[in-house]
């Protein structure tokens, strides 16, 4: 199915309950954290998306907004790819594990709670997966301090972006 | 009576020549090398991590089989060596005899075959 | 009760031995990132250190007396390296290879690098570049065999602190 033709396939199922979005042909569908669960069991077991193939989970740091964690998973028998996004808020965001859908989760969810600070209820072993265990905070967030940078100023001329 | 202590004595020169090897390599390398024991030179191995489970693995057991054919049939060439070199001089009962004996040993390993054990697969 | 680190060897006798050791370092190279790509391509074909009595991929830290920490060194890792430098034998050379392992390189703000390897254990040569190129990695090794044949093991573990060879500078 094209993007389009999935976006109204996912809203006849679920109805306000998402907001699709199509862009450069990718379909990424907004929940709510209740939602999120339902969502990600009818992409993976619904005939028509079946979306069996777990590409990945990492979380995108939206400031005020909180927290967005985006759920990129592929139909290997449609070929079509569907994201499913859902923002939580900064402090004490969980959101339903899906690593019993797809396996490949598990990682993914394990990084992006010691990355962003995001929980995963049912997920069998949060342990930190790249981070040192002694390591405190959230890195990946836009308020985190890198040290080196506090400690020595950037030497070069210009910063990024500029 | 010498002629004959002559051959073990050059034995004997050769075991004593041998000892002196290894002694001598050792010797010199336990003297000579570096002796810096640290307590992290003792460490278990195990990629810089630390070691999960025991060091004991199971082979497998076709590698016990294969032995033991061998150790079989090794032994029967033993017996092969020396019967082929008199063989010659003892006549033809001689050479039917040991083809008896070739031949029990011979049904043995056809049972092997037939077992399958001789496919390393 | 080793002579070589407590006494000074005769002339003859330490130049045969240090002749011994420096044509015949094993490599327990630890590839950690892209620089670990330029020092497989150092031991094939065309740059080949092979031919310098270097011979790559020792099975284990204790068949080893050469690391050559290639890569970038994370905080995770660093425990890691420490252990596997503890566990070679004597008497051992580390070559940090490339700009990561030099200083952090270009990941130095990262939380979670390690600014050098040199925070962790001792270097004899410090190679630069990002990734170095083969050549560079060539010159380092040849620095340290030049070094190894002069150098006394008794000065080596007196003196403590290592002097670096920088290749380069």
């Amino acid at each position: 199915m094209d993007a389009a033709a999935l976006s109204d396939h996912l809203v006849a199922e679920f109805g306000d309950l998402l907001e699709p979005e199509v862009s450069y042909g990718l379909l990424t569908v907004t929940v709510t954290p209740d939602g999120y669960r339902r969502v990600a069991e009818f992409v993976r077991q619904d005939r028509d998306v079946n979306c069996n193939f777990f590409e990945f989970l990492c979380g995108v740091d939206e400031e005020a907004a909180g927290i967005a964690v985006v759920l990129h998973v592929y139909s290997i028998s449609h070929h079509h790819h569907v994201q499913v996004r859902s923002v939580v808020p900064r402090d004490g965001g969980r959101l339903p594990t899906v690593h019993d859908l797809w396996a490949g989760a598990n990682w993914h969810e394990r990084e992006t709670a010691e990355l962003f600070g995001v929980g995963f209820d049912g997920h069998p072993n949060l342990a930190k997966l790249l981070l040192p265990e002694e390591f405190e905070g959230h890195p990946l967030r836009k308020e985190f301090a890198l040290m080196a940078r506090e400690a020595k100023p950037w030497p070069g001329a210009k910063e990024p972006g500029e | 009576m010498t002629a004959y202590f002559q051959a073990y004595g050059a034995l004997a020169g050769l075991l004593a020549l041998a000892v002196l090897f290894v002694t001598v390599a050792f010797g010199a390398n336990r003297i000579l090398r570096p002796n810096r024991p640290d307590a992290g030179k003792l460490t278990t191995y195990e990629s810089g991590v630390d070691p999960i489970g025991t060091a004991w693995s199971q082979t497998q057991i076709r590698y016990y089989v294969f032995a033991f054919l061998f150790v079989i049939f090794d032994v029967e060439s033993v017996f092969l060596f020396p019967w082929a070199v008199v063989f010659a001089n003892l006549g033809v009962a001689a050479f039917w005899e040991m083809v008896v004996f070739i031949g029990v040993l011979a049904v043995g390993l056809l049972y092997a075959y037939r077992k399958g054990v001789l496919r390393w697969v | 009760m080793g002579l070589v680190d407590k006494v000074e060897l005769p002339q003859p006798i330490k130049f045969v031995f240090n002749w011994g050791r420096k044509y015949s370092l094993w490599v327990f190279n630890f590839g950690l990132a892209c620089c670990a790509i330029e020092f497989i391509a150092t031991s094939m074909a065309r740059h080949d250190f092979i031919r310098l009595g270097v011979i790559p991929f020792a099975h284990g830290p204790r068949q080893a007396d050469l690391l050559v920490v290639s890569g970038t060194l994370t905080d995770k890792m660093a425990p890691a390296v420490k252990r596997l430098y503890d566990e070679m034998p004597e008497p051992k050379y580390v070559i940090s290879f490339g700009s990561c392992s030099n200083c952090g390189g270009p990941y130095w703000d990262s939380y979670s690098v390690t600014k050098g390897v040199d925070q962790i254990i001792p270097i004899d040569v410090y190679v630069p570049g990002c990734p170095p190129r083969p050549e560079a990695l060539l010159h380092g090794i040849i620095k340290l065999q030049e070094r190894i044949g002069t150098e006394s093991l008794k000065e080596r573990y007196a003196r403590g602190e290592l002097e670096p060879i920088v290749v380069g500078a």
